[in-house]
This record gives C-alpha cells, sequence and structure tokens, in this order.
C-alpha cells in the first residue's frame, strides 16, 4: 500500500508509537520532487529536470527516476491459478511506461523537419516548373546553339549555371531577410546561420533545375521551331469553358502534375496536422499519449504546414501564368473573335480550379491516410477535416490564379495576332 | 441559324491616328489622320508595301488595337466608343481572318469554327451552322480533323469558316493568302467572293500583293501611315494598268 503525503507528516511516521509495520524503520519508499521553472516538454525543461536529478543523485546517494512524461497504459496481466483454490485470472492494470514524451519529443522534432523539408520540396518542384517553361521558351536559342556546335555538356552546363546564380540572390536574399526577421520575432539567428540558406537556396535550385537542363541539353534545331504548347493527338469535343479548361488542363501533363503534387504536399501536411489536433484529442483510451501528442502540435509546424500549402497554391498559380504566357496567341485570338474578358478569366481560373481540386483531394487523401495510419483508426471527424481541406485547397487556389488572370487584360493582342 | 441581310457592313474611318514607341524614344505613325468611307457590300483592299500600316488598320477597325486618336464606325456603331463588354460584343459582328490563320491546335475543325460561341447561348443550332459552314469553304468531311494534319490552304478555310460562323456585316482578312502558294490564294480568293455576294456582307482586305488587292473593287493605297491613293478600277483604267501603276510604286 502506498501512502502519499506532505514532509509535515515526517514526525508521525517516524514515532513508532503510531507507524509500525515491516518497514517501521524506514518508512519513506519515494519522495516525489516537482522541478521549478518546468514548463511543457521543452529541451530547456528537459535539461532542468536532468541538472535537478543529477545534484539529487550526487548529494543524497538515492535512485532517482525521472517520470517526467510518462504515461500509465493498460497491460493485460494473466495470473495462474493458486496452490489454494484460486482460479486462473486475467486482470487489466495501468502499468506506467517512463520516457514515452520523450519519445514523443524527438518524433515531433522529425515532424518539424519533415515539415521544412517538405517545403524545400514544394521550392524544388516550383523552381523545376519555371526552368522547364524558360527552357522551352528559348527552345529557338538553345536550337541555334545546338546547330552552331555547342555539346550537350555545354548546354547542360550552362542552364544549371543560370540557375545556381539565381540561387545564390536568392540565398542572400534570404539571408538578409532572415537576420531582421528572427531578430523581431525573438529567434536566434546568428548572421552565420542565416548565411546557411546560401547553399540551400543554391541546392534548391539546381536540383530543381536537373530536368530542364537535361531536356535543354538535348535541344536541337528542328524541336527548336515546334510550337511550345503541343497540340493534342485526339480529337476533343469541348461544350464550354470547363471542358475547353480540362482539355488544355491536360495538354501539359507535366506541368499540371507539377501543380497537383506541390498543392498536395501542402494539403497532406495541413490533413495531418488537423487531424492529429483535432480528431486525436481525447480519443486514444485516456491514455496520456494523446495528449502529449496533440500538445506536441506546435505553432511553428502550423506555419510550416500552411507555408508549404501557400507554396503549393502558388505553385498552380505559377503553372497558370505559363499556361497563360505560352498559348498567349491563342487567348488573343478568342479575344478578337469576340470572347469578353470574363469569359477568358473564367476560362484560366477553370484550369487552375481543376488543378487545385485535384492537388486537394490527393493531399487530402494522403493526409487522410496518413492519420488514420498514426491513430489506427478512421474517426467520422477526420472525414470532415480532410473535406475542409479540399474545400481550403481549392480556395486558396481559385485566390491564387486570380493574380495571372488579371494578366489577361495586358495581353499585347495585335502583337500577337501577327506573330502567331 | 442568324439572318444575313443585304446593306449592312458599312465602314467609316475619321482621322483615325495611331503611333507606336519605337523603345529608343522614337515613335512610328502606324496609321496618319486616315479618313476614308466604305459602303456597305463593298469589296475593298487596303495594299502597300510591308509597314505601310494595313494590318495595323484592320486591327482597329477590328476593335483589336484603340486608335489615339480618330473616329471608327462600322454598321452604324461608333468603334472608338466601345469599352468592355460593347467591344467584345461588337467583334462578334465582325469576322477576322489572319495570315497564319490563327487556328487553335486542341480543337478540331468543328471546334474551331464553333470556338467564337462556345462561351455563348444563341439561338440557333451552333454545331449544324458550323458544319455548313464547312461545306460552304469545302471541307465537308473534315470536321473531325486536328488543324495540324491539314494544309495551309484548309486550315485557311477552316479560319474563314470561323469567321463566318456569327454572321458577319463585316470580314477583315489580313494577308490571307500570304502563307499561301498561288493556286490555293487564287482558290482562297474566289471563296470570298463567293461568300461575301452569298453573305451580303462587306470585305475589307489587306495585302501587300497588287495581284491579291486587284481582286478587289476598290484598292486604298497606304504609305506610312497614310492613303496614298484610291482606285477603283473603271473601263479607261483598267485593272492590269492598276497592278503596273501600284507594282511600280512599290
Amino acid at each position: 500500500m502506498n501512502l502519499i503525503t506532505t514532509l509535515s507528516a515526517l514526525p508521525a511516521l517516524e514515532n513508532t508509537r503510531f507507524f509500525t509495520g515491516v518497514h517501521a524503520a524506514d518508512p519513506i519508499s519515494v519522495i516525489q520532487v516537482r522541478v521549478a521553472g518546468v514548463a511543457g516538454p521543452g529541451a530547456l525543461s528537459r535539461e532542468r529536470v536532468n541538472a535537478v536529478a543529477q545534484q539529487i543523485a550526487q548529494r543524497t546517494g538515492l535512485d532517482v527516476d525521472i517520470v517526467d512524461g510518462s504515461s500509465p497504459s493498460p497491460v493485460t496481466v494473466d495470473m495462474p491459478a493458486g496452490k489454494f483454490g484460486p482460479p486462473p485470472l486475467t486482470l487489466s492494470e495501468n502499468w506506467v511506461k517512463k520516457g514515452v514524451a520523450l519519445l514523443i519529443l524527438n518524433a515531433v522534432d522529425k515532424t518539424s523537419v519533415a515539415l521544412f523539408t517538405l517545403i524545400l520540396v514544394v521550392c524544388v518542384l516550383f523552381v523545376g516548373n519555371a526552368a522547364t517553361a524558360a527552357v522551352r521558351g528559348r527552345r529557338r536559342e538553345l536550337g541555334v546553339l545546338a546547330a552552331v556546335g555547342w555539346r550537350r555538356s555545354r548546354l547542360f552546363a550552362t542552364v544549371v549555371g543560370e540557375l545556381a546564380g539565381i540561387g545564390l540572390a536568392a540565398g542572400l536574399l534570404a539571408a538578409a531577410i532572415a537576420v531582421p526577421a528572427s531578430a523581431g520575432l525573438g529567434l536566434d539567428a546568428s548572421p552565420g546561420r542565416a548565411l546557411l540558406a546560401v547553399p540551400v537556396a543554391i541546392a534548391v535550385a539546381v536540383v530543381g533545375g536537373l530536368l530542364p537542363a537535361w531536356r535543354a541539353a538535348r535541344a536541337d534545331p528542328v524541336s527548336s521551331v515546334r510550337p511550345p504548347v503541343l497540340a493534342v493527338r485526339r480529337a476533343h469535343h469541348p461544350r464550354g469553358i470547363t471542358s475547353l479548361a480540362l482539355l488544355n488542363v491536360a495538354r501539359t501533363p507535366g506541368r499540371t502534375l507539377i501543380g497537383v503534387a506541390s498543392l498536395a504536399i501542402g494539403i497532406a501536411a495541413l490533413t495531418m496536422l488537423d487531424a492529429v489536433t483535432v480528431a486525436f484529442r481525447g480519443q486514444i483510451a485516456g491514455s496520456l499519449l494523446g495528449n502529449a501528442v496533440t500538445v506536441q502540435v506546435r505553432g511553428v509546424d502550423y506555419a510550416a504546414a500552411g507555408a508549404t500549402a501557400a507554396l503549393g497554391a502558388l505553385a498552380v498559380a505559377d503553372v497558370v501564368f505559363l499556361n497563360i504566357r505560352e498559348r498567349a496567341a491563342e487567348l488573343a485570338t478568342m479575344r478578337s473573335f469576340g470572347w469578353r474578358e470574363g469569359a477568358l478569366a473564367r476560362l484560366v481560373t477553370t484550369e487552375g480550379a481543376v488543378i487545385g481540386v485535384i492537388g486537394s483531394l490527393a493531399g487530402a487523401g494522403l493526409g487522410l491516410a496518413g492519420a488514420a495510419w498514426l491513430a489506427g483508426q478512421l474517426p467520422a471527424r477526420l472525414l470532415a477535416i480532410a473535406a475542409a481541406a479540399v474545400a481550403a485547397g481549392a480556395v486558396i487556389t481559385a485566390a491564387a490564379t486570380l493574380l495571372p488572370a488579371a494578366l489577361l487584360r495586358r495581353l499585347p493582342a495585335a502583337h500577337l495576332l501577327a506573330e502567331e | 441559324m442568324p439572318a444575313s441581310a443585304p446593306g449592312r457592313g458599312a465602314l467609316e474611318l475619321r482621322g483615325v491616328t495611331k503611333r507606336y514607341g519605337t523603345g529608343q524614344g522614337g515613335q512610328i505613325t502606324a496609321a496618319d489622320a486616315v479618313t476614308f468611307t466604305i459602303e456597305a457590300g463593298a469589296f475593298a483592299a487596303l495594299t502597300g508595301a510591308s509597314g505601310s500600316g494595313k494590318s495595323t488598320m484592320l486591327h482597329m477597325i477590328g476593335a483589336i488595337e484603340r486608335p489615339d486618336s480618330g473616329t471608327i464606325i462600322s454598321d452604324g456603331t461608333q468603334v472608338t466608343a466601345l469599352r468592355s463588354n460593347a467591344l467584345a460584343d461588337y467583334r462578334r459582328t465582325v469576322g477576322f481572318v489572319f495570315q497564319r490563320y490563327n487556328l487553335l491546335p486542341a480543337l478540331t475543325a468543328l471546334d474551331n469554327v464553333l470556338a467564337p460561341v462556345l462561351p455563348y447561348r444563341t439561338g440557333w443550332d451552333k454545331r449544324d451552322r458550323a458544319r455548313q459552314l464547312l461545306a460552304a469553304v469545302g471541307l465537308a468531311g473534315r470536321e473531325r480533323s486536328l488543324p495540324s494534319r491539314m494544309s495551309g490552304g484548309e486550315q485557311q478555310r477552316i479560319a474563314i469558316a470561323r469567321a463566318l460562323i456569327n454572321t458577319p456585316a463585316l470580314l477583315l482578312a489580313d494577308e490571307p493568302t500570304g502563307n499561301l502558294d498561288s493556286a490555293t490564294a487564287a482558290g482562297i480568293l474566289d471563296l470570298l467572293a463567293r461568300l461575301r455576294a452569298e453573305h451580303h456582307m462587306t470585305i475589307l482586305l489587306a495585302s501587300h500583293d497588287p495581284q491579291v488587292a486587284a481582286r478587289a473593287e476598290r484598292m486604298i493605297r497606304l504609305r506610312d501611315g497614310a492613303v496614298s491613293d484610291d482606285i477603283q478600277p473603271t473601263a479607261d483604267r483598267p485593272v492590269e494598268d492598276i497592278i503596273r501603276h501600284i507594282s511600280q510604286l512599290g
């Protein structure tokens, strides 16, 4: 039997008149110590607890168990039949597992790293898309260079070198912004640490540009005179703006896929975080584990997931912008035969919305699957969260595509119609 | 199907001026106070050397570009006063044929002809009319073909059928034979002449080629953006003389 009491009970416990029994000589089995200044499971709190535990062990010679973050969880125990008649029993007891919070913390740290990695992945897709469009736009120039004897390795190195230069500029700019921004947010980012953005930005630009650079290296004079947006191989019969938008989205499948993937990554991250915070709270059978997990979804994770989703939406807007640029002559032709500005805008925003809905559905599906795998169940609330994520993805994508759609009015129609 | 009525498509330009910046502080005058009138149902040609302002003139009449000053009145509508949706609605009353056809490569011949009316409801059967127009330009049976699998002459025929989908009162053709061989070009000009008679419309064609321009009843020659000659063949002055005269002027 355990008796939990305070230090004022010590005189009574040591007085053999009042306290007798097996442990009358040493009645105290456990002293629980709460460390001041520990607020939540952060790294600083962990260090404080460790330091106090070390001092107790050194000064008293007692064994010290750190039970911070322990989680009682039900364990089934089989009791064999006793010699004197008790039958075999199966009992459920709450066993305490130590260090669960630490495991969770480590996992959460990995989650943060994973989220920031996802941001970089979306950045790579973004750069890859823009670089592919740039190479496509310069196909004549690259074809001419190939015709006059430039080797493939030279063409490849030229494109990669250009992208590395852009990455360098972006990295320096990011470092310059990071120092005052982190100071403003109360974060520790020394100039030396901020400069880490430079190699990261160069790496993102170069990795994103590898495929377009490879394509550039395969340039030949014949490909240089092909139209930028290929015609379709099969005949289609659009009956309205929506079906024409679907047809246009299918004309650049690689680009569409990049837009879908970029958005899906962000929406998947948001869905998982939402699912963890909303659907799992209190759902894991009274265990502290569920609460610990939900507590550990930090604001910075939401910022990272939100940034990934926003980048994904911008990537879709970029896809729409590049489509407008490459099909500018077609859009100018439509205007010339009487399509209203609203109809043209509806066409390009529908293209963005199609990519947005596909990306959001894919992302929500992935996030849902990940969250269900984590929980081992699929609560109805998760489905509601996934539906909300799809709606949010579609809305932010539609909002993002308004920007390139606004550029339609600036199309130099006469120039484009003469050039086509 | 929309009805076509004779007497539509009169055109009037008053002091139309358009200048472009050269990017080096200079200016090019593409239209210099151009004034002329074309009667409804006429077949007129704008001719002149490359860069004389023919295409710019057609673009301004077709409301693709806006003049810096001056007035354009087409079929009673003051085009230069129109804005936004009214401008788009006006464009649907004008057929425009381009030198490079400007077809939509993802659409079949039939769907290209339908493209101008794709976002709109009409009181007539769109597909039926598009089929009739393709037949009228000699492309019956090619409705499902993609432009990339058709010759230049066939593509231009699609572009002409597309220009007629809204039964325009005015057809503007910018170097419609510029990318075609002479035999195909002659076929396209014959087609335009026949369609003009059938649809009672006004045609204004731009061509640097005097032989092509001479197919019109009237030739307006532009030089540096200004009208330098306004010629109509007469018994005293046959077409051959006019072609020779224009060719000498360059």
